[in-house]
This record gives C-alpha cells, structure tokens and sequence, in this order.
C-alpha cells in the first residue's frame, strides 16, 4: 500500500536542485563557497541548563538548534521541530501562506508519501500533529523510544526535500479552505474575534488571521510557497527538541546523521517591531448572525513582553483571569450571574501585548452590566493594595499551570521549542518564568493606573440578528 | 573539462547528496533495539476502617494525582430517580459542614489543583490533581467532602440546573443520541439502564434521596484510593488514615450488579438531526458478561479490525473507498462484561454502502483466518502504544484505581504486555468467531431528508425522537 519511492510527476524542492541544473558558473562558484563555509563551521558547543528540567542545546554545523532533555520515566521520547516563522512573515495578498505550508509538510517529501507521515507514526503506536502561531511553526510526536531514527527520518526528509507539486498545493488548499470555511459557517462569534484583531492590531502583519484569507490562499502559485519554505524551513531558522528516554551519545549521532548534511539557509532577517499604531479610546458594534446571545470584546493595551512590567502582567492576569477564583469568573459566572461564558488573557503579537477579555452576556442589558463589573473589578487593582492571601493564590496557579507543562515529555518538548525562539539565551529560562513570582502588590495598583486607562481600550459589541 | 573534473570531485567530497541523496534517507530506518519495561509495582494496603490505599511512583513528578473510587454508580439509582448517583456525586464539592461551595474552589486553587467527578454506569470517580507539596491540604479537603458534606438544598438546585443544561444540550450531539440510543437497547431490564436518563427526570430528586444514597453507598470498604506521583505507600497509608480514619464502615447494604447479556435480536435505529451535515452510526452489542482474558485476543481483534486510522475499517471505508470520514471500533469495559462498539462518520449517500462494508469487514474477521502478520502488527501497536497512554500521571493512577475496584489485578496491570504479547492467531480466531456471532444492532443519526433511499432498502428501522421515545417503524420506506 504505502510506496517507498517518490512519484514520477512529483516536483520536489531540494535546496540543491536548482543549483544542479543550472549551467551559470557563477552559481557553481558561490554553491563551492558555500559548500567550504559549511565545512568550516562546527558544532557550537554543548551547554548545559539544570533548571526548570535539566537539558542540554547546542548547534549543528548549518545552524539547526539541537535541545536534548533525558528522562527515563517510560520508555518513550518525544520530538519537536519548530520553525521560526508564522504569520507574521506573511505578506499582503499571501494571508494563509504559513497555514498552507504547514499542510503541505504532510502531503509528501521526496522518500515519504502523502500522508504517510501521519501512517509512520499511528503504526508504531506512535501520535503527531503541528500547530502553527504568529511566529512559529511547530511540527511534534511521541513515539515509542526504539521508533527515534524513524522520526529523525521523518522529519529531515520533510526539511529537505519537501514535495511542492500543483497537485499537493491543491489538495492542500482544498484542506485549509475546508478548514476556514467550515469554522466560518459553524463557529459562533468568529467573525466578531477577526473583526477585533482589526481594531486593535491597524497593521497588516498583525491583523490578518492565521489560518489566512480564502482569496488568498486561492490565489497563492506553487512558485510563491517555494519560496517561502525555501527561505524559513531550513536549519538555521529551526530548533530540534528530543525529550525522553534516549541514549545521549546515540541520539546526537542520529541527529547528525539526518540533519547535518541539510545546508543551513540563508540567515532569516529578525522581524522589525513595528509601532502598535493603535489609537484609543476605540468602540464598535457588529452583529454575528450565528450568534445566540449578545457579547463584548474588550482589550487593553499594555507593554512589551520585554519590558520589566510584562512579569506583573501575567500575575494580574491570574488575579483577573485565570481559575473559577478569578475576579472576573467569580463576578460574573457566579456571583451575579450576568454572563454564560467568558474568556481572557495575555496576548502578545509582534512586540504588542493586549489583555483580551470575551464575555457572552445572558442578554444586551446585560453586556452593559457586564462591562460595568469588569471595570470595577479593574478599578481595584488600581486603588487598594491586592491582598496577600490572593496575590499568593494567583502566583500559585500561575506555578502549576508552569509546571503543568514539564509534565509530559511532549509538553517539555514544545515548551523548549518555544523558549528557543523567544530567549536570547535558554540559560535565562528558569529566571525568566519565576520572575512573576517576585511581584509585589505595590508593583500592581502602578502598572493598573498606567496602563489600565481609556486611550489603552477598545471595545467591541456583538448583537444578536 | 579539469575545472569541471575539481568542481565535481570538490563537490562529492563536501557534499554526499549532490549527486544524488545519501542511501539512508532512501528507506525508513530499523527501529533500535527495543527497551524492556515493566509498570511500577503497585503496591496497597487496607486500613482499619476497609478502605484500600495504594500508590503508583512516579519519582520526578511535581504533582500528585489522587483517584477516588466509589464503586456505586448510576446503576444503584433507584428506578424513579435516575441521576441520584452523579447529583450526589457533584453536591460533595459543592459545600461542606464548614466550607462554601467557592472556598472549596478557592482551596484547590490554592493547591495548584483541578477537581473532577465523573459517574458512570458502575463508579463514581473522583479525579484530583495537585502540586506534590500539598498532600495534606488535599487530603484534608477530600476528608470534608467526603466525611462532612452539606448537601444544600440551594445547592442540590443549582447542581440539577447545570446538569439539566449539560443534558439539554447534548441533545444536539449526534455521537451522544446514538451511543445513548444503542445502550438503552443492550442495558434493556439491566440497573445500567438507569445511567441513560433524559434532563427531565432529575426533578424528581430531593435533599433526602441524595442523603440516603450518600449513607448508604460512600463507604470505606467500598472505595479505593491510589495516589501517583513522588510518594511511597507508608507515607500515603499513614496519611490517608489521619484524615479519613472516622469515615465509618458499614458493610455497604446494595445488590450485586447481574452480568450483561448479548442481545439476540438485530435492531435498527434511527433518529433525526435537521440539519447534520454528516451521518453518524453506532453499531454494538455486548459480547461478555465477564471481564475473562478474552479480553486480551479480543483487544488484537480490535485493533486489526478499528482500533486505529491504520485499522481495516479506517483504511477500508476511508482510504480505498471513501465512503466515510473516520470509522473506527472499541471496546467498552464495565464490572458486568463488556460491549463492542463500531462508529463511524459518513457522508449520506454512503450511508447503505458504508453498512454494507461494514458488516462485510465484521464477516470477514469471522469467516477468514487472520493474517499472522496483520495479528503481530496489532500486537505491536498495542504494546508500543501502552506506555504512551499511559504517560499522563492521571492515567496511570486511574488504571490503577480501577485495576483494584474491580479486582483485575496483574492481569491488567503488570502481566499486561506480556498478555497481549502471548496471543496466538488461532486464540483470535477461535474468539472471533464465538464472540462475533451475535449481531451488531444499528443506530443512525442525522437528517432523515438526506437518507430517504436508504428507507426505502432496510426492512424495518424504529425512528425515535431524541428523547429516545419510539415514533414509529419504517418498514421498506411504509411508516407503520
């Protein structure tokens, strides 16, 4: 059933194709010098981190990120790759390019099938996925630990010599709009969540939704995904994450087996930060025709995730958001009972960080109430001290969610594949997440009245038809 | 031609793939060897009051897992109060004789952790998960809900309002219409029936009937309780004592629950989605009124037939003739035996063609002798897969949990692997043909104006509303 061997109609991309074929001696002198650059370069060397798990990284001579964390619980590992691209990358007219790309990596490699990486896994009992962000797309599996070289195999064929026919842009793009479509038809206040990103992100990369724009993602030519896979699916904008049970020695021979002799990529250029652009105070209305009860959005501006405010951030964020003892929940689930359901937390796209509240009131009078209570409950952080028995309940929940993810090797895996791309240095990891940890309640009722003000808000109505 | 020549052989030297891949990319790679793994020792004791304790290591864990099982049901309902048991099971958390409903939330919050309470046909679980450095706060917690539970009736209120809205809702999932349809069918004159009711007969329940169903099932020697995570069992017995040694035995007063019985008749069932999109189809029957080790060639069979997308059904209906979205089979296990369920997702023309390749997969694996390779793939699967399952520490502490209850003990634990591993072929073709030979009842949901044809093809299919009340039968499309 499953062939080992490539089609003959296939159209693969391998980074050295091109160069192969083409009779230009310029380009044979710049791929030699190339090929020496690579040979020069070396391993970096390996570094060791103890804490919040003990892992090890370092990088392989084309500039692949390499993080190894053993664990011998069960006899199983876990492997993610992640590259460093999402959305964000995306230019106008391309909306969904990433999203395309991200199905794409399943439909075929030049010794993998379609779909048969999906197959390799399930028949080893194996599971697999990807999911794909702003900045970031991250492909991931557990599997038995004898299964790791088929893994590697797996993944470095897809890095390499991923297949970009029309036929497998088409089935592609077939899945994605399926995908949209179907949400689109099915998902209540959708649309209303989108209409929100516009107002608070004015900026084309920040604004336009993941999975992309049907126009599109129909439009988009073989040649333009190329392109783009050819420029941020490669090495030196990668990481590869292994958690579980491995031989140390073993599994950096395997990895460099498969990985080393993939040429690295050109070097991707850092994302500018672009200004927020925001102005506010700003307030709209929509109507969701599948909605069956009215909503609110509400945000509020806030400050870098690299400033030294963003740690208190994620602590009010707990204090407002987070458990069923949430200020909010408990006001308005449970204590006055206005709202069915409400949703919030931290969002950071391109150096922006919003606080994102959703709330679906029980009825219109209600979405006033309802913004009236928020506001209230915002307005004590500004004017009294949090008290310490609640700053210390929402520093633990913010720790358990944290170790919550080193609970799985799967999780450990993502979550050192994440790190990667948003540390300068892994060895800052343990200091960066505990750093919520030391807020004060002074710090909080400072960083309220200054960012919890009416130029840093938007809000969005959303009626019933 | 000599710069060509340095070209080429510079670029040979620097670069194997040039010219070509390098040959280990061309083929999957052998698996290494393979680990040998054992489970952790389970290790129990029974305390003075007839409670069990166990606890299953899992040294670097940062959190506890505890898992408490009541081994009374929905099953023990009385006929006229259907969801005594999970009412009874969800008001513990909401109050005790000291603690309000969100101090409870608040404390295990304050824990780091997450409180679930499921009940089923046959148990009553309480799930919760807390960071390591809280044993005490969580055990003294469950001690109060457990020992001192206020029963409000202003809670009793809200907890039957929420559950009515849960059942009131699932009435738009077509997966939970059918799946509940087909039960009703093969718990039919059995107390698992009880577990199957509509939102409307909770009102019947009062503060009274859960404080009788409290004292008389929420007993010590009718519970287990395992512990996962950093923790050994001295430690957890002496612990578990301190705080629930004054929860009083008393042999618990209830029936034994009768086996399941296969069901002899076909039946066909249908009821009606407006608007679904796709159809979806239960078919099942119980096959064992025993947890006996057929269970283990019967967990091969499964696999080789549904138990996954590389499965014969998935491959079959999906793949080669893509009449539905997923298929797949699984095995319900309860105390009184054990039911065999087939689902699938079809688009609405497929749906006679989908039947039909269904029953001639079921056929086959009855009528054909199973390939030994297909039977050593399934096996491997399983036993590859095992660990896998059973990484999240919930996991592994539940199956403990219900390893003890039931009484299943190294079978299903330890001997496991070695279980799956040891079936020969011809044990699952001897198990396949004794347990298959009953038929598989039907039930489909979705929009009866998409599927009229079908109608008109089956001799006789009982049409239902999503109460489960029978409308009517169609009898070769003639309503009757």
């Amino acid at each position: 059933m499953f062939s080992f061997f490539p089609r003959k109609d296939m159209i693969f991309y391998c980074p050295m194709k091109g160069s192969c074929h083409s009779k230009q001696p310029g380009l044979w002198l710049a791929l030699f010098l190339l090929v020496c650059f690579s040979w020069l370069q070396a391993q970096t060397e390996e570094k060791s981190v103890a804490s919040p798990f003990p892992f090890v990284y370092y990088q392989l001579k084309n500039g692949l990120g390499v993080i190894l964390s053993e664990d011998d619980t069960l006899p199983i590992v876990s492997i993610a790759i992640a590259y460093g691209v999402g959305s964000l990358r995306e230019k106008p007219g391309q909306a969904g390019l990433a999203y395309l790309l991200e199905n794409l990596m399943f439909q075929g490699s030049l010794n993998v099938g379609p779909m048969q990486h999906f197959s390799y896994i399930s028949r080893v009992g194996g599971r697999s996925n990807a999911q794909l962000s702003e900045n970031l797309t991250l492909f991931f599996q557990s599997v038995p630990s004898h299964q790791l070289p088929l893994v590697l195999w797996l993944e470095s064929d897809r890095m390499m010599s991923l297949v970009i026919s029309e036929d497998h842009l088409e089935s592609s793009k077939m899945t994605v709009l399926d995908e949209i479509r179907r949400r689109r038809f099915n998902e209540p206040f959708l649309d209303s969540f989108l209409l929100f990103d516009q107002m608070i992100y004015p900026d084309f990369s920040r604004q336009h939704p993941v999975t992309g724009y049907e126009e599109d993602i129909q439009g988009l030519r073989a040649e333009e995904v190329r392109e783009f896979y050819r420029t941020y699916y490669v090495p030196s904008n990668a990481v590869l994450c292994l958690v579980g049970d491995f031989n140390r020695k073993r599994a950096k021979e395997l990895i460099e087996k498969y990985f080393e002799s993939i040429p690295g990529g050109k070097e991707v250029p850092p994302l500018a930060e672009l200004p927020s652009g925001f102005k506010g105070p700003l307030s709209r209305v929509s109507v969701d025709p599948l909605a069956s009860a009215p909503a609110v959005h509400l945000a509020y501006r806030l400050t870098s995730p690299n400033s030294a405010d963003y740690p208190i951030f994620k602590i009010i964020d707990y204090l407002l958001t987070k458990g069923k003892s949430s200020w909010l929940v408990r006001r308005l689930l449970q204590r006055e009972k206005i709202a069915v359901r409400f949703e919030g937390g931290l969002e950071t796209r391109l150096g922006v960080t919003w606080l994102r509240l959703f709330i679906v009131a029980n009825n219109e009078v209600m979405v006033e109430r309802c913004l009236r209570a928020v506001e209230a409950e915002i307005s004590r952080l500004k004017t009294a001290l949090v008290p310490e028995e609640e700053l210390g309940l929402a520093k633990t929940k913010y720790l358990a969610d944290l170790r919550l993810r080193f609970t799985s090797t799967l999780d450990r895996a993502i979550f050192l594949a994440e790190n990667y791309f948003s540390l300068s240095s892994l060895e800052e990891i343990a200091q960066i997440i505990e750093k919520p940890l030391k807020t004060q309640a002074s710090d909080i009722v400072g960083l309220a009245n200054r960012y919890f003000i009416d130029d840093n808000r938007a809000i969005l109505k959303v009626r019933i038809k | 031609m000599r710069r060509g020549l340095f070209l080429f052989v510079i670029s040979i030297l620097f670069f194997p793939g040039l010219n070509g891949q390098e040959k280990f990319r061309r083929l999957p790679p052998y698996p290494e060897p393979m680990k040998e793994w054992r489970l952790p020792s389970l290790e129990s004791a029974t305390l003075a009051n007839g409670l069990t304790v166990a606890v299953v290591p899992r040294p670097h864990s940062p959190f506890l897992s505890l898992q408490l099982i009541i081994t009374a049901g929905e099953s023990e309902s009385p006929e006229n109060l259907p969801g005594l048991a999970t009412l009874t099971a969800k008001l513990l958390s909401r109050g005790t004789l000291l603690l309000s409903g969100a101090e409870i939330e608040d404390k295990i919050e304050a824990m780091g952790g997450e409180l679930n309470i499921i009940t089923s046909f046959d148990r009553t679980l309480f799930s919760f998960r807390f960071l390591e450095d809280y044993l005490d706060d969580a055990l003294s917690l469950l001690s109060q809900m457990i020992l001192q539970p206020a029963f409000a009736s202003a809670e009793l209120d809200s907890v039957r309002r929420s559950l009515f809205y849960e059942l009131l809702e699932k009435k738009e999932n077509a997966d939970f219409l059918a799946q509940r349809q087909l039960l009703r069918w093969l718990f039919q004159g059995h107390p698992y029936q009880q577990g199957l009711f509509n939102e409307d007969l909770l009102r019947r329940v009062s503060r009274r009937d859960v404080l009788s169903f409290y004292d008389r099932h929420y007993r010590p020697e009718n519970s287990v309780l395992v512990l996962g995570g950093n923790v050994n069992l001295s430690q957890a017995s002496r612990k578990v004592s301190h705080y629930l040694n004054t929860w009083k035995r008393e042999e618990a007063n209830h029936t034994s629950t009768p086996p399941l019985a296969s069901k002899e008749e076909r039946l066909i069932g249908f009821i009606d989605l407006p608007r679904a999109k796709e159809i979806t189809l239960v078919m099942g029957n119980v096959l064992s009124s025993r947890l006996t080790n057929d269970i283990f060639p019967f967990l091969v069979l499964n696999q080789v037939f549904g138990g996954s997308p590389h499965s014969r059904l998935f491959m079959n209906l999906r793949e080669t003739r893509q009449l539905a979205y997923i298929a797949f089979s699984e095995i319900e296990i309860f105390k009184s035996g054990w039911v065999f369920l087939v689902q699938a997702k079809l688009p609405p023309p497929a749906l006679s063609a989908g039947l039909k390749e269904i029953e001639r997969e079921l056929n086959r694996l009855v009528q054909e002798k199973l390939p030994a390779a297909e039977i050593e793939q399934a096996k491997s699967f399983l036993i590859e897969s095992f660990p896998l399952d059973l990484e999240p520490l919930e996991a592994l502490t539940r199956r403990a949990a219900e390893v003890l209850a039931f009484h299943l003990e190294e079978d299903h634990w330890n001997r496991w692997v070695e279980n799956v591993l040891n079936i020969e072929a011809n044990r699952v073709t001897e198990v396949a043909a004794r347990l298959l030979s009953v038929p598989l009842s039907v039930v489909i949901v979705g929009d009866s104006r998409q599927i009229g044809d079908f109608f008109q093809q089956v001799d006789q299919i009982k049409v239902y509303d999503r109460n489960g009340k029978l409308l009517y039968t169609i009898s070769k499309g003639e309503e009757k």
